[in-house]
């Protein structure tokens, strides 16, 4: 094999990072002209970051096992909001009930992860469609449940959550109960920052988990059936099986992520909240870097931060460049969502002229 | 069939039931009635005290004169309680600390007299039951 020049290596970094060189270069430009102070950004950062990466670092065991993008990872987010729902109905407050929302929305959220898991199954190679399809249908059944079912079937008693006519969920539920219940679990500030430093560490031991999960016989296997399917159920590992484990524990982490993701925004939208959730993770994922195909921790980090800068400093960019903020926003969700499609034509462009330099390198071209 | 995996499965799921009652218990919040009007309990009356200032679970103190009634939240079955008796300049004359538990929607408020007094429990039925 021939070993690569400096000028590919390089074509092949910038090849490789597009999609976060293309939004560092973005937020250099609107930084500036949104005229935010570096301690608003920061704080910003450290609250967004904390809101959102447990939901992002719940998609990469599929992408280790592969299945692609987890679209179905709203499955999760809906079992953590009827967890949040019966939570906030009993009034239990604080981690308490935060834990308890999460002890309700586990074996919803294994349920859920296991149908999603089995379907994908028999949609091999057709994952992320497939999901992203399953989250629709599911969504459904949560809209159905949530709307006549509470309140008639399952019992709610404060007036506060249920629609005037008796049953069903109001829109927005106020978890004041639970705001900030994991954040600020361990008060810290550092100089005019708040840290939400429960929410960090509980993030910390997630990447932990992952890194031990990676090396266990399970991670191995998943590993295997993510490089290729055939020869890992030929190697005797139950390639079916493990692609639902790693569904079920996706789908169960989202649950949690939602419910961090919840706690940190302190109001609940009964009806949207989860919609957005797989949306807005996958695109984080993205633009820190990742494929398809691979992503890594660090990917979360930098996706939820680029893509969270993108979000504060995109309106008053519009707002100074064009007078208006709303151009801004228009072109964040633009760019935010259009991402989402570039990342992974890139993916195939790249996988493409991957095979082509093995190729070349084969016959020994230069 | 009874084997050692289904013994554990069984009681992983058990142990997850009891942590969720768990929560359920210590997490409540409850809305409880602080009360500050003569009460009788078992026979013996207690009196009101002119003015004091009542702090739950160390939390933000409520002022109360004679007479006076006001609603406070709680989580959990056992608080704290620290009570200041005020004298007409409002000086602190008299201080009690304890310790309470919550028994019930139905007796829901707690009478700072019968705390005072050391009646065997400050909670009282509910104005709504009474």
């Amino acid at each position: 094999m021939k070993a690569l020049t400096t000028k590919e290596k390089i074509q092949h970094f910038l090849i490789s990072n597009a999609v976060p060189i293309i939004f560092i270069l973005m937020s250099a430009v609107a930084i500036p002209l949104s005229g935010f102070s570096p301690t608003y950004l920061v704080q910003e950062m450290l609250i967004r970051l904390a809101r959102n990466s447990f939901l992002v670092l719940s998609l990469i065991i599929p992408i280790v096992a592969g299945m692609g993008l987890n679209f179905g990872m709203v499955l999760g987010a809906m079992a953590g909001q009827i967890g949040l729902i019966l939570v906030s109905d009993w009034a239990v407050v604080g981690m308490r009930g935060l834990l308890l929302a999460a002890l309700i929305g586990t074996p919803i959220s294994v349920a859920l992860g296991y149908i999603c898991g089995a379907v994908l199954n028999r949609a091999k190679g057709r994952e992320m469609v497939t999901s992203y399809i399953l989250g629709f249908f599911v969504n459904g059944i949560y809209q159905l449940t949530v709307l006549y079912a509470f309140g008639k079937l399952i019992p709610i008693s404060n007036a506060e959550l249920v629609l005037s006519r008796g049953y069903g969920i109001r829109n927005a539920i106020n978890l004041a109960g639970m705001r900030h219940g994991l954040d600020y679990l361990i008060p810290l500030r550092v100089g005019n920052l708040n840290v939400p430093l429960g929410t960090y560490l509980t993030i910390a031991l997630f990447c932990l988990f992952i890194v031990w999960f990676r090396r266990t016989k399970l991670g191995q296997d998943m590993r295997a059936i993510g490089q290729d399917m055939g020869v890992a159920g030929a190697a005797g590992i139950p390639v079916e099986k493990t692609r639902i484990i790693a569904i079920i524990i996706s789908t169960v982490l989202a649950c949690y992520g939602q419910i961090i993701f919840l706690q940190n925004i302190g109001t609940m939208n009964t009806y949207n909240s989860h919609d957005q959730a797989g949306m807005f993770a996958i695109a984080a994922l993205l633009i820190g870097g990742a494929t398809v195909s691979k992503a890594t921790i660090p990917n979360v980090f930098v996706g939820v931060i680029l893509f969270h800068l993108m979000f504060v400093v995109s309106p008053m960019a519009g707002k100074q460049l064009m007078g208006q903020a709303q151009i801004g926003e228009y072109f964040r969700v633009f760019v935010s969502y259009g991402i989402i499609a570039i990342s992974l034509a890139l993916h195939a462009w790249k996988r493409q002229k991957d095979r082509e330099r093995a190729r070349r390198s084969l016959r020994g071209e230069a | 069939m009874m084997n050692r995996r289904n013994g554990v499965r069984i009681l992983l799921a058990a142990a997850l039931v009891l942590l969720g009652v768990y929560l359920f218990v210590s997490g409540k919040q409850h809305q409880m009635f602080v009360d500050n009007m003569a009460v009788e309990i078992e026979g013996k009356a207690y009196a009101p005290e002119a003015a004091v200032r009542v702090a739950f679970d160390g939390g933000e103190p409520l002022e109360l004169a004679s007479g006076d009634r006001d609603v406070t939240q709680v989580v959990g079955p056992r608080h704290s309680v620290k009570v200041e008796v005020l004298n007409e300049s409002g000086d602190v004359v008299k201080t009690l600390e304890g310790e309470f538990r919550w028994v019930s929607t139905k007796k829901s408020m707690f009478s700072v007299p019968a705390f005072l007094g050391g009646a065997p429990s400050p909670m009282i039925d509910s104005p709504v039951a009474e």
